[in-house]
Order: structure tokens, then C-alpha cells, then sequence
């Protein structure tokens, strides 16, 4: 019906504009399907010069006042070769949508049925691990709520799982360069390899965060990060990071309180662990700078851990939860709590130490004052509780929700 | 770079670099080294570090500039600035951690990557104090892979001071020596000149002559 014989992206208002030289006809643009009939003054023009057709319904003459404005002109180059073609007129036409393209953003105003068929955004559960953004890849909620790739949740579980937290040195010592590799390789495959050492799943979390597009503190302007003495100011300052990136934050935060709640094992106190992390967390290109905006960056991390760790322990010490700054993370860090002290048993099977902040599971091994406060704490909990038993049913399974859509899936077994 | 002789503190100064993997006791060897104490707590080394000790040897006074990197994979770039001007390395991993022991050939990649053709290298095995049931290396072992590179081998405790001298004079002298041979080796040249002023024909321009032509 719509032929397009010329697009055009001028439109012409003035009908005069058109000679009568020029088959008046009409254009029809690739994108907006507009197949514009020319005004009366054309029309009349037209009538003159070809046959006339005026066995339009009338809802054409009203369109045509309607849409006088996108008029369009028509410019014919070869009016003999449309001649030989024998193309009629377009009837029936009407205006469907105006669509713009920009090399950016493309299509804009385009009907659905007329999208390209593109690939758009990247799946949600990203195969590769490593060196890509969290925006492409599947989230899962860690205990306290925050939406942390799946891939640390994971890595994070076996590590404890494997007694990492009581190995020494850990997160500083390095593991076997081949052995890191070959596990690299396999977690980007989506595989799991079996006998990971503690160690290499401890160098491959740093190594996620050291890879990421941008890193976790690159938003924070370093300035600011040096004034940041007091747990407050710090505190203070994580707010100003990005949802994604806070929650990466906390979450590292909190496997790093993991880590100095036993450092009569590992050897690992604040100021270690702080500086093992710093350096991954800032991306800077010289070198040098990097090196001492970690040192910052460092004092950073160790007073944020300090701070999460005497929540915890003020947690334990006063059964009454106090008002914090963060009341919902009130449970995450009660099973965080739970999770170290946990590993501190000797004997305990994974899921034990996965299972988190409501876990059933515990109640033998933590006392019950934990449990009491946990159901004090109220915020947030109402999605932790819903996490806390999807795993309950499913072991050690993890909820998954991509794009805050809820998926359940299991990820990564 | 070498024996400078116009400052009166020392006769040579030597540059040495403290690398391998982190926790394997880089930092306590030079601590040891330098001031004589160890401690048993961790210290984690941001990005670079050095310490200076002179000592004495074949009556020279060497002053010895050591530096200590960081092991943290994230440094590895700034540290491998600090390769160049090596004059010598110690490739220290831990007896007890078998990681660091097979990660050496990496840093060994790296060294030829980045440090100068040159450079004197050590392998040291550190806290051989350690029980035997810890040991994942025997040193049979270490040795094997020094031979293999060619380089002398140390076993080490940063902790009982085993070995922690001696691994310092060694690499020490034989920079020392190395540095004393190319001295030498530019030392007729000078002498050379000297001789040329005095107008000692035929010799003279015989070396001069070959000295242009090479």
C-alpha cells in the first residue's frame, strides 16, 4: 500500500515548493509510514496535471487536515523510470508515528512491530565472571539483603565452607598462579571445579573486585576519602556510593569482619585485611598515585570493619537492639556473626554455615538471645525472612532475583 | 651506578630487591637483616619499601639498599618499576607453602621481563625453621630449581636467623664482584689513556687501534 519511492527528511510546509514540473507524489518515510496526501491547493494543482483521484474515503480528507503540518513534498528524479515502473498511488494512508534515529540511542518512537531485530542487553546471568560489570550479571542477596553477584556469594560459601577463615594469612597469601587460572577458567565456563584451594578462592574474590569495569570506591572522590577519619565521616561517606557499589561494599566489608573475628587463627587483623582489599577497590591509572591514594583507601576499609565489628559485638554483649544508623542490616549482621562464629566450630557441613540469619539449623549451636533479637529486628525482614527460607528448603541453594524480577533459580551447581 | 668513590661512607652501593609471593616472609628477612628483630605478627607491605644496612666485605664497605615488595598481585605493576635498577634479586618463597615455591618460575618470567639482563639472582626458601611436618618443599627441591636457573640457593629462617647473612654476603660479593670485573675491564681503558699521555708507543696504539676498530 505504502510504497516508499524517496525519503526525504525535509517536510515541506509550503505546498507551492513543489513544481509542477514534479510528480507531487507522495512520500512515504522508511520509518514513519507517513504516506501524506498533499493539501487542497496541491490537489487542485494535481488535478490538473494527472488524472484525478478523489475516491478517498473520508477519513482521509480529515486526516489531511489533521496532519497538514507533516506534509510532505516530493521530489521525483526520474519521472520516466516511475512511469515505467507503473507504481500507483499510495491510498489508504494514514500517519502511524513520528520515529527520530540517533546513532546512539537508534530508534526513537519506533512500534514495536517495527524493532529491529538487535540483541539488546546482555543476559542477566552473565557466563563470563570476571572483568564484567555487575549490571551483567546475575544478582543474588547475601544475607543481609544486599544484591551481590552470584559469584562472590558463591565463592564466599565454599571459602568458608573449606575453613578459609582459619587458614593463615588469608586473602594475603597467594595461591598457585596455574591453580588460579584453571579455576578462573572454570568459573567463567559456569563450572565449579572441585578442590579449590582456600586460598586461590580468596585471591579470586580480590580478583573480582580488581577487575570489575570501574572500582567499587572510584566514585568517591579521593579528597574526601582522606578527610574520612571517624567511623562516622566514613560511614557518612559510603552513602554517598552508588546502590550497586554500596552494596558491594557492605558485603566485603562484612566478609573482611569475618575474616579479624578470627585472627587468633588467621593473623589477619583489620589492618591487614584493609590493606590486602585497598588496592582493589580504586582503579587509578599511575601507578603511584594508586599506591597512596590505597594507603587512604586502606584507612577506609579498617575503620568501616572496626565499626562493623563492634556492632556486632555490642549486638552480642546488649540483646536490645539499639538504633543504629542501619537498622536493616540489624539481622545480616547477626548472620554474619553467626557465620564466623560458626566456622569456628570444627565440624560443621556447608549449608550450616551458609544458612543464614533465620537458620533453624543454629539454634542448637547459637544461644538464644540471638534468636530473640532477630525477631525483634524488624526492618527488612520480611525479604530476609523470605531468603532465609527459600535456602532453609533448598539447602544451600541461593534466591536469585535478576533485575529485582523474582527468579528462582539454582545458580552455579 | 657503580663504586662511586667520591662519597666516603662506602665503596660500593648495591641495590637489592626482595620479591615473591606475599606472606612468605619478604619483609621479616629484611627486618632481620637490617635491625636484627623479627616479629611474628603480619605486615602487610604497601607497594614498596626499602631499608639500608653497609657492611664489610674483603675490606670494602658495601652499602646495601634493599627493597621490599609488596607481594599483593595489585602492586605487581608498580613493583616491577623498581626491577630495572637491580642489581641483584632474591627470590624468597615459604618451605611450608608449596604455592609459593612453584610460583617462583613466574617471578623469574618476570624478572627477565623487567630487570636488567644482568642482574645477580638468589633463591631462598624462608622459615626453614619451620617443623618438618609443615614442609611442603624439601630442599632437595629447591635446589633442583636453583640449579636449573643456575643460581645459588638458601635455605632461610627470618626467625632463628638462619641463613639470613648469608644470604645477603653472598649476592652482595658477587655483585661486588661483578661490578669490581667490569670495573676493571674499563680500568685498562683509563690506564690505557694514561699511558698514551706518557707517549708509550707501540702497544698503545696497537689497543687503540683495536679499541676503534671493535
Amino acid at each position: 500500500m505504502t510504497e516508499v519511492l524517496q525519503s526525504s527528511s525535509s517536510h515541506f510546509s509550503s505546498p507551492s515548493s513543489t513544481t509542477p514540473t514534479q510528480h507531487p507524489l507522495i512520500n512515504a518515510s522508511v520509518s514513519s509510514m507517513v504516506a501524506q496526501e498533499s493539501d487542497q491547493e496541491d490537489e487542485a494543482r494535481q488535478e490538473g496535471e494527472r488524472k484525478p483521484r478523489d475516491q478517498q474515503p473520508p477519513l482521509i480528507t480529515i486526516l489531511v487536515t489533521a496532519f497538514r503540518k507533516s506534509l510532505i513534498g516530493c521530489t521525483i528524479s526520474g519521472s520516466k523510470e516511475l512511469c515505467s515502473m507503473e507504481i500507483g498511488l499510495p491510498t489508504n494512508v494514514k500517519h502511524v508515528s513520528h520515529v527520530t534515529f540517533d546513532r546512539f540511542h537508534g530508534f526513537l518512537g519506533l512500534p514495536v512491530e517495527f524493532e529491529p531485530e538487535v540483541p539488546r542487553r546482555p543476559p542477566s546471568a552473565s557466563k563470563s565472571v570476571f572483568g564484567v560489570s555487575t549490571e551483567s550479571m546475575q544478582l543474588s542477596f547475601d544475607s543481609r539483603g544486599n544484591s551481590v553477584p552470584t559469584i562472590l556469594l558463591l565463592m564466599q560459601r565454599h571459602l568458608y565452607a573449606k575453613g578459609g577463615l582459619q587458614a593463615e594469612g588469608i586473602f594475603r597469601i597467594n595461591a598457585e598462579n596455574s591453580h588460579e587460572e584453571y579455576v578462573r577458567e572454570q568459573l567463567n565456563r559456569g563450572i565449579i571445579p572441585d578442590g579449590i584451594d582456600v586460598h586461590c578462592l580468596a585471591g579470586l574474590i580480590k580478583a573480582w573486585f580488581r577487575e570489575l569495569p570501574s572500582g567499587v570506591l572510584d566514585s568517591l572522590p579521593p579528597e574526601l576519602v582522606i578527610k574520612s577519619q571517624s567511623e562516622e565521616e566514613c560511614a557518612r561517606l559510603v552513602r554517598l556510593l552508588p546502590p550497586t557499589e554500596s552494596a558491594l561494599l557492605d558485603w566485603a566489608i562484612n566478609l573482611m569482619a569475618d575474616v579479624v573475628q578470627l585472627e587468633h587463627l588467621n593473623k589477619m587483623n583489620a589492618r591487614n585485611i584493609a590493606m590486602v582489599f585497598a588496592p582493589n577497590m580504586t582503579q587509578m591509572s599511575d601507578p603511584l598515585t594508586a599506591l597512596m591514594h590505597a594507603v587512604q583507601v586502606m584507612n577506609f576499609l579498617k575503620t568501616l570493619v572496626v565499626r562493623v565489628l563492634k556492632e556486632r559485638e555490642d549486638s552480642t554483649v546488649n540483646s536490645t537492639p539499639v538504633s543504629l544508623l542501619v537498622p536493616s542490616n540489624k539481622n545480616g549482621r547477626q548472620s554474619e556473626g553467626e557465620k564466623a562464629s560458626v566456622a569456628q566450630e570444627p565440624c560443621i557441613v556447608v549449608s550450616q554455615v551458609k544458612t543464614s540469619a533465620n537458620d533453624v539449623q543454629e539454634g542448637g549451636i547459637r544461644s538464644t538471645p540471638e534468636k530473640s533479637r532477630n525477631g525483634q529486628s524488624s526492618l527488612k525482614k520480611g525479604r530476609e525472612r523470605e531468603s532465609g527460607a527459600e535456602q532453609r528448603s533448598k539447602g544451600t541453594r541461593i534466591v536469585n532475583r535478576i533485575n529485582s524480577r523474582d527468579e528462582v533459580s539454582e545458580a552455579w551447581r | 651506578m657503580a663504586a662511586p668513590r667520591t662519597r666516603a661512607d662506602y665503596d660500593y652501593l648495591i641495590k637489592l630487591l626482595l620479591i615473591g609471593d606475599s606472606g612468605v616472609g619478604k619483609s621479616c628477612l629484611l627486618l632481620r637483616f637490617s635491625d636484627g628483630s623479627f616479629t611474628t605478627s603480619f605486615i602487610t607491605t604497601i607497594g614498596i619499601d626499602f631499608k639500608i644496612r653497609t657492611i664489610e666485605l674483603d675490606g670494602k664497605r658495601i652499602k646495601l639498599q634493599i627493597w621490599d615488595t609488596a607481594g599483593q598481585e595489585r602492586f605487581r605493576t608498580i613493583t616491577t618499576a623498581y626491577y630495572r635498577g637491580a642489581m641483584g634479586i632474591l627470590l624468597v618463597y615459604d618451605v611450608t607453602d608449596e604455592s609459593s615455591f612453584n610460583n617462583i618460575r613466574n617471578w623469574i618470567r618476570n624478572i627477565e621481563q623487567h630487570a636488567s639482563d644482568n642482574v645477580n639472582k638468589v633463591l631462598v626458601g624462608n622459615k626453614a625453621d619451620m617443623d618438618e611436618s609443615k614442609r611442603a618443599v624439601p630442599t632437595s627441591k629447591g635446589q633442583a630449581l636453583a640449579d636449573e636457573y643456575g643460581i645459588k640457593f638458601f635455605e632461610t629462617s627470618a626467625k632463628t636467623n638462619l641463613n639470613v647473612e648469608e644470604v645477603f654476603f653472598s649476592i652482595a660479593r658477587d655483585i661486588k664482584q661483578r661490578l669490581a670485573d667490569t670495573d676493571s675491564k674499563a680500568e685498562p681503558q683509563a690506564i690505557k689513556i694514561g699511558q698514551q699521555d706518557q707517549g708509550d708507543g707501540a702497544a698503545a696504539a696497537a689497543q687503540k687501534s683495536s679499541c676503534c676498530g671493535a
